[in-house]
């Protein structure tokens, strides 16, 4: 509990610092201008829906082979932030694109790719509701967690495999130390939050698994 | 065309994302220990 709400804090405290630095500190980019600075949550975002689903893949992968529920409880804790991420990721793409594409939307590889990530997640919670025995259910989704993870790096060479209008990937790496510095705290800092919701999420999961397992009758 | 709305509409759709599900959290989390003290 103590763990948790420190990561809570630390979550809170780095988030706002990097967004401040992002949003005040660093210097507008050169030819995007302002509107550069909505990189800094669309990268960490994307970044936070891939590796939601990867920790979905191997949690997946993990009760198909052990058939633990605590991993079906971990993975479908993943997908819920992934799924967010992912809406995420296309609302705060759709702003950037306006203003530097003349475009809400297109269907460009990149942007297609990434709707179709987020409709097999929501697709993955529907199936999840569709049953009430816990093993099916976990099965079920176990199968989806696992096939649907070929869609995540589809999505991320979509831009070198086809003609995309989206720019490559865009990392600390791939661009000028300062920019490439303050996008590396950013990505530290939602990294955080998503650890922090994870643990809640799970903590929460085993709650409902329990009062489920308890029996019908009881729960109200 | 004025980009500090779209940076505005942005960290905010983005924040208030988080901040919704946080809250979405808290409220299945009383639900659930509702629930727990029932039983």
């Amino acid at each position: 509990m103590k763990t948790q709400r420190t990561i809570g804090f630390l979550a809170i405290a780095s988030v706002a610092v990097a967004s401040f630095i992002g949003l005040f500190v660093v210097p507008a980019d050169e030819y995007q201008g302002e509107i550069q600075r909505l990189l800094y949550i669309h990268v960490p975002t994307a970044w936070l829906a891939m590796l939601s689903f990867l920790v979905v893949f191997l949690m997946s992968l993990l009760y198909l082979v052990q058939r633990k529920l605590k991993w079906d409880v971990l993975a479908v804790s993943a997908v819920e932030i992934g799924v967010l991420s992912t809406a995420l990721t296309l609302i705060v793409g759709s702003l950037y694109a306006r203003p530097t594409w003349g475009i809400w939307w297109t269907w460009d590889p990149r942007l297609t790719t990434t709707a179709l990530l987020l409709i097999i997640y929501i697709g993955y919670l529907i199936v999840r509701s569709m049953t009430e025995d816990p093993e099916q259910r976990a099965r079920w989704a176990a199968v989806i967690g696992v096939i649907g993870f070929i869609q995540v790096p589809i999505v991320y060479l979509s831009v070198f495999w086809w003609r995309s209008l989206h720019q490559p990937p865009s990392s600390p790496r791939s661009m000028a130390a300062g920019f490439g510095l303050v996008l590396l705290l950013n990505l530290i800092a939602y990294t955080i939050a998503f650890t922090y919701l994870v643990m809640r999420r799970y903590k929460l999961g085993q709650a409902e698994l329990a009062l489920e397992l308890a029996g019908p009758e009881e729960e109200k | 065309m004025n980009h500090t709305l779209f940076l505005i509409a942005g960290y905010g759709i983005c924040w208030i994302g988080i901040v919704a599900y946080f809250f979405h959290l808290r409220q299945r989390e009383r639900h659930a220990n509702r629930n727990k003290l029932e039983l």
